[in-house]
């Protein structure tokens, strides 16, 4: 005898009829309506719990390949590299690479008037980080250029503080008022405008001031002939000729340093009593110790080394620190701060650690708080100097790609590529490696979060299980009389597997279309955060298809299987049970 | 009285059932229902069977509709035994084979007449428009032509009882087993209800067994048993005395 069943069509128009629920009793509804929402809130919420934790771990992960490299080549074993230039020749030849920085990096200490912090000096090539890092575009303050010239740095806060007045000018000669102009590119932005209004005014008071100031010299020329004859001794200083004073150049020692800074300053008639008072001003705020801090001096206008203004500083190293340091330290820009090395040379009194000063030339905000806090970028030179290291060598080269999933494949070119050229004591890692624990860390987290998560679709899920337990037993007999009618119990089964599948599904696209607009509203709107306390000032959302698609297979085949029991329950219920009470 | 083979033609039966049994269990005690039914059912034959409420009316009518096995003793429909049969078969066979007509009407109140008359039809997979041609015929036919959108919950208990009927016919089945068809219902109501089931049972050929307590409605069939005891016992000659 043939067995005919009845098609899926029949089955799912007949479950759907269930699901809208009969006019007489509006229970199965309601019930239906609880568990699709029931559905339907646990994926949305899995959805947007992803999407945010994706969001940190995307921000985390741009924020660490941004500041960190793809690939570090470094000498085995974590050793310092000798031969940073054949390594760089290398990648600079290879495709795929963006660019590459030799650096060297050391623990030490940085301090400033109030406060200190352990940190982590970067020496760099400035023009090579742009390609490597996102650093250059983090800088909000200052400039990474001024790390060759620390001293635009001073000049640009001494004109954001308190435009110079008369007594710190020269009359410009027109090539420095050239020069003048063109520092306008220099001045930061938000410098910018005050500064070129301040320039033409300012020029014209200088020269006022000038014509004071020889007349000044006039005076010290014949003091100083005076002085000379008592000082015939000491006469280092002051055998300068007598058109003006010459820089104090920091290797002059402290006595020139103390002595020209004064010098400096008397030449203004006003300035003349308290040009003392302001050395001392000077001296607090930092940038007077150490001994290599000099006071501006009036250079001959005819002799300007180097074509330079006549503003000129001994030559503190610049750095560039993160935000974060920026805010322990409490520095600005153009400060001066002292940087630390344990081992230092041998005084008096046993080792005395080594402490130069530095001058903050810029800040960084990468918003990621580890970096922001710990990386301070000077010059490559002034970083092996400051270390004592040995001519040529560095810590690594980092290496950035133009696309960081090359960097497993390129890792092995580039090694073969060191050996072809000589480079045998270099070890390249990847950016998977040298931030393995995180990433793994991060990975875990989510898949466990995902799990966790998925509780939440079980329990939406039994909801579903009530639903069609409560639907079974109140279709008792109507499924007894679809028995009695040709149903077999394959049929019953289907159609109640169909009717769950139906509610599952449902909620899952609800749900679905619940996260994806919560997702769109926080990635477009956003939800603000204190970035003081989570350091974004919004929350992060990243949604990766794969995982949207994942929660929709998860959310459905968990209904379903929630669907299965009460629907062989419903297939197994014997027909004359279902028929019998009244 | 004792159990009789009831038969009344030679031809081979539509039905044949031999030592039915059948018990339940209940807080552990065993209650026999069927004591060993023994019926033949004739093709175009009309049955009534009457009895004590609990004797065991209902259980033998679904034992006779494939709905409830029975634990002992042989049945077989046009020919075909029952034991042994797989659910989807027995389902698919009950479908085309067996009408069924109960006291409370249990029409699907999420379909509409159409749709409830139509469903024995569409479960066995008939297309759609066929099966509801189909429906629509005997629901004209039982006077309900005008109500074919309406739900269930819409039409009055005769009404209801008159899509039952539709519903019961719609696969012409050989063997239409109502059990207390008029029991829910006035007695005018119900006169109704029979001439109609009389009337379609004229049309289809299809034998019908009744179960019921209307002596009037026992009385229009032709065959008339009574279940006692868990027997089946002819009482057509005495209803014929009577």
């Amino acid at each position: 005898m043939s067995v005919t069943k009845p098609p899926w069509s029949l089955l799912g128009w007949m479950s759907l009829r269930y699901l809208m629920g009969a006019r007489r009793s509006r229970v199965p509804s309601v019930i239906t309506a609880v568990a699709v929402l029931g559905v339907s809130a646990g994926v949305a919420t899995l959805l947007v719990v992803l999407a945010i934790l994706g969001g940190f771990e995307g921000d985390l992960r741009d924020k660490i390949l941004g500041t960190k490299a793809h690939l570090r080549v470094t000498g085995p074993d974590e050793a310092p590299l000798d031969s940073p230039d054949r390594v760089l020749a290398v990648l600079d030849s290879l495709p795929g690479v963006l660019g590459a920085s030799p650096f060297i990096e050391s623990e030490l200490l940085i301090a400033s008037v109030t406060n200190y912090s352990g940190m982590i000096l970067r020496g760099v090539v400035p023009e090579r980080l742009q390609d490597t890092t996102i650093l250059g575009d983090a800088i909000v303050e200052g400039s990474l250029a001024w790390l060759h010239d620390p001293d635009a740095a001073r000049r640009a806060r001494a004109w954001d503080r308190d435009p110079p007045t008369a007594s710190e000018v020269r009359a410009p000669t027109a090539a420095e008022a050239r020069l003048l102009a063109a520092w306008a590119d220099v001045v930061p932005p938000f410098l910018r405008s005050s500064f070129l209004a301040w320039v033409p005014d300012s020029l014209q008071r200088a020269e006022e001031a000038r014509r004071e100031v020889e007349a000044l010299l006039e005076d010290l020329r014949s003091e100083r002939a005076a002085l000379e004859e008592a000082l015939a001794d000491q006469g280092v200083l002051l055998d300068r000729g007598p058109a003006g004073l010459q820089p104090g150049a920091g290797a002059e020692g402290p006595g020139a340093v103390g002595r020209s800074g004064l010098v400096a300053e008397e030449p203004h008639p006003e300035a003349h009593p308290s040009a003392a008072a302001d050395a001392e001003s000077h001296a607090e705020e930092g940038e007077a110790e150490a001994g290599s801090f000099v006071m501006p001096s009036l250079p001959p206008p005819t002799t300007s080394p180097e074509g330079q203004s006549g503003l000129r500083f001994a030559p503190t190293p610049g750095i560039v620190i993160g935000s974060q340091l920026r805010e322990t330290l409490r520095v600005e820009v153009g400060d001066v701060v002292q940087i630390l090395s344990p081992d230092g040379d041998l005084g008096p009194t046993g080792p005395m650690p080594r402490v130069r000063p530095y001058r903050v030339v810029g800040v960084y905000h990468t918003g990621l708080y580890e970096f922001d806090n710990a990386y301070v970028l000077t010059l490559l030179e002034s970083a092996r100097a400051f270390l004592d290291l040995p001519a040529e060598q560095v810590t690594g080269v980092e290496v950035r790609l133009r696309r960081m999933e090359d960097a497993p494949s390129l890792r092995g070119t580039l090694e073969r590529r060191l050996r072809e050229s000589g480079v045998e004591q270099a070890a390249v890692k990847d950016w998977q490696e040298l931030n393995s624990s995180l990433f793994a860390a991060l990975q875990l987290e989510k898949v466990v979060m995902f799990l966790i998560l998925s509780i939440i679709i079980l329990v939406a899920s039994f909801a579903i299980v009530c639903m069609l337990t409560v639907i079974v037993i109140e279709k008792r007999r109507e499924i007894a009389v679809l028995k009695s009618m040709g149903a077999s119990q394959g049929s019953i089964l289907r159609l109640f597997l169909l009717e769950g599948g139906l509610v599952g599904t449902l909620g899952t696209l609800l749900g679905l279309a619940l996260g994806m607009s919560v997702v769109a509203y926080l990635s477009t709107v956003g939800y603000p955060l204190d970035p003081e306390v989570f350091y974004i000032d919004r929350l992060p959302v990243r949604l990766h298809p794969l995982e949207a698609g994942l929660v929709t297979v998860a959310a459905v085949v968990i209904s379903l299987l929630a669907t299965l029991y009460p629907s062989m329950q419903a297939a197994r219920l014997h027909p004359v049970d279902g028929l019998r009470d009244e | 009285m004792n159990p009789v083979t009831l038969t009344t033609s030679t031809d081979s039966p539509l039905l044949r059932a031999r030592g039915l049994r059948k018990g339940f269990e209940l807080e552990g005690q065993k209650i026999a229902v069927l004591r060993g039914v023994d019926l033949d059912i004739h093709r175009g034959e009309t049955i009534s069977i009457m009895g004590r409420s609990g004797a065991g009316k209902s259980t033998l009518l679904h034992v006779l509709g494939t709905l409830d096995l029975p634990d002992e003793g042989e049945l077989s429909i046009a020919g075909r035994a029952i034991r042994g049969m797989s659910d989807a078969e027995l389902s698919s066979f009950r479908g085309r084979s067996v009408g069924f007509v109960f006291q409370f009407h249990h029409l699907l109140p999420e379909f509409s007449t159409l749709e409830n008359a139509a469903m024995p039809a569409l479960l066995a997979g008939t297309p759609r428009h066929q099966a509801y041609e189909q429906a629509s015929y005997y629901l004209e036919r039982v006077g309900l032509a005008e109500r074919l959108r309406h739900r269930p919950g819409e039409l009055s208990g005769g009404e209801q009882q008159r899509v039952a009927l539709a519903r019961a016919l719609v696969m012409r089945p050989g063997l239409v087993l109502a059990d207390e068809p008029t029991g829910n219902l006035d007695e005018a109501t119900g006169a109704q209800i029979l001439e109609v089931l009389l009337g379609l049972r004229e049309e289809t050929g299809s034998a019908v067994v009744v179960v019921t307590h209307h002596e009037s409605l026992a009385q229009a069939m032709e065959r008339r048993l009574v279940m006692h005891d868990g027997l089946l016992l002819d009482a057509t000659a005495a209803g014929e005395g009577a």
